[in-house]
């Protein structure tokens, strides 16, 4: 799959120069009302989707809230997103696309919310290592440095797959499919007569639960570190 | 073998959602607004989650008020004279719940309610508009409406 890597969060996060909107004050309101336009349009198209994903967020067991309550703040944390859109308009750069500034917006406009209900953040996938699963990826596709570390992760490659064969039925297709023999998720899913995202999400869900299967199998980057 | 930094970031932003991590998932979203193939790889995410979160998230049964009415009405751009216009506007402000079953005798009833008179035309294009809506108030309808509520309320406030 052709992925790049992309610098990001000192770059923008969808914010743009205002000088467009500072060459006269005609051309800089009707630019501006033309930006509120596009994200009213954007925020309307995100709605469903954001509702229901900040609800699934808040029903879940990490909160807990009564079905009422949880469709008070959403309600709340989204009609918050709009005011703070249109507020932030004029930084708005139309080039990309809205939606993901929309949900992050939303996300914090959630969290503030409900500050005193934060969970404990828990370990995340990529804190297994400093380089993540980057650092597995390097070790099985022969960055090392010397033979023995190339046969010693040749070894583990194997062992890798042996753990992957232990994961639940919809999630090891998906891993070995992805994974192990590079197929692209709409190929996989095409294959396997699955909704692309249906894909996605079980590959996630399957390269986590792989992790763990891995730290009882004593392997993975952490574990070669110690052995050198 | 195959992972790389967005699958990555796709195990972080799965945790994050299960684990109710507003604050990572903000974090993931500002990271994908100036990374269109992580921004691909969510929307991804977030299609296959809605698809099983499909019927377990009871969205509460919307029921059309007035002032969605009224919204269509403005946005239909029919010519309405003034007094008509004023009849849109006071129907704007209206945010209580129609009935269910709508008909000419209602929106009469609804017009001696908030004092209208008059404004034939708009009965006439309100019950239509209303009718339409109820009529394909399927899930996408629902979150658009939803929206232009919130949008309303934000206005007013």
């Amino acid at each position: 799959m052709d992925r790049t890597e992309t610098p990001e969060s000192d770059k923008n996060s969808g914010k743009v120069s205002t000088s467009l909107l500072q060459e006269t004050p005609e051309a800089s309101a009707v630019e501006l009302a033309r930006r509120k336009r596009v994200l009213e349009t954007a925020f309307t198209e995100s709605y469903r989707v954001l509702y229901s994903m900040l609800m699934a967020i808040l029903r879940n067991k990490a909160f807990n809230l009564p079905v009422a309550t949880c469709r008070d703040r959403v309600e709340d944390a989204l009609q918050e997103t709009y005011v703070r859109l249109m507020g932030k308009a004029a930084d708005y750069d139309d080039t990309r696309p809205a939606g993901p500034w929309i949900r992050q917006i939303a996300y914090y406009a959630l969290m503030e919310q409900s500050s005193s209900r934060q969970p404990k953040r828990e370990a995340r996938a990529g804190d297994l290592h400093a380089k993540g699963l980057t650092g597995l990826e390097e070790l099985v596709n022969g960055f090392v440095d010397d033979a023995s570390v190339a046969f010693y992760d040749q070894e583990q490659v194997d062992l890798i797959r042996q753990a992957a064969m232990q994961l639940p039925d919809d999630f090891r297709n998906v891993v070995l499919l992805t994974v192990f023999d590079g197929l692209t998720p709409a190929e996989v899913a095409d294959r396997l007569s699955l909704a692309p995202g249906t894909v996605y999400v079980r590959k996630c869900r399957g390269l986590l639960l792989l992790k763990n299967i891995l730290k009882d199998f004593g392997i993975g980057p952490e574990a070669r570190d110690g052995s050198r | 073998m195959k992972i790389d930094r967005i699958d990555q970031l796709g195990m972080r932003f799965m945790e994050a959602h299960e684990a109710g991590d507003l604050e990572t998932m903000a974090e993931l979203w500002g990271m994908a607004a100036a990374d269109p193939a992580l921004n691909n790889h969510f929307m991804h995410l977030e299609s296959g989650l809605m698809l099983e979160l499909d019927g377990a998230i009871e969205a509460e049964p919307i029921r059309l008020t007035a002032a969605d009415i009224a919204e269509k009405l403005r946005l239909s751009q029919t010519q309405y004279s003034v007094a008509e216009r004023a009849a849109v506007d006071r129907l704007a402000q209206c945010e209580e719940p129609l009935p269910e079953t709508l008909t000419m005798r209602v929106v009469r009833g609804l017009w001696e309610q908030l004092g209208l008179s008059g404004a034939e035309k708009v009965a006439r294009d309100f019950l239509e508009q209303a009718s339409a809506l109820m009529l394909r108030l399927g899930a996408d309808q629902q979150g658009a409406l939803m929206a232009a509520r919130a949008v309303r309320r934000a206005r007013k406030e």
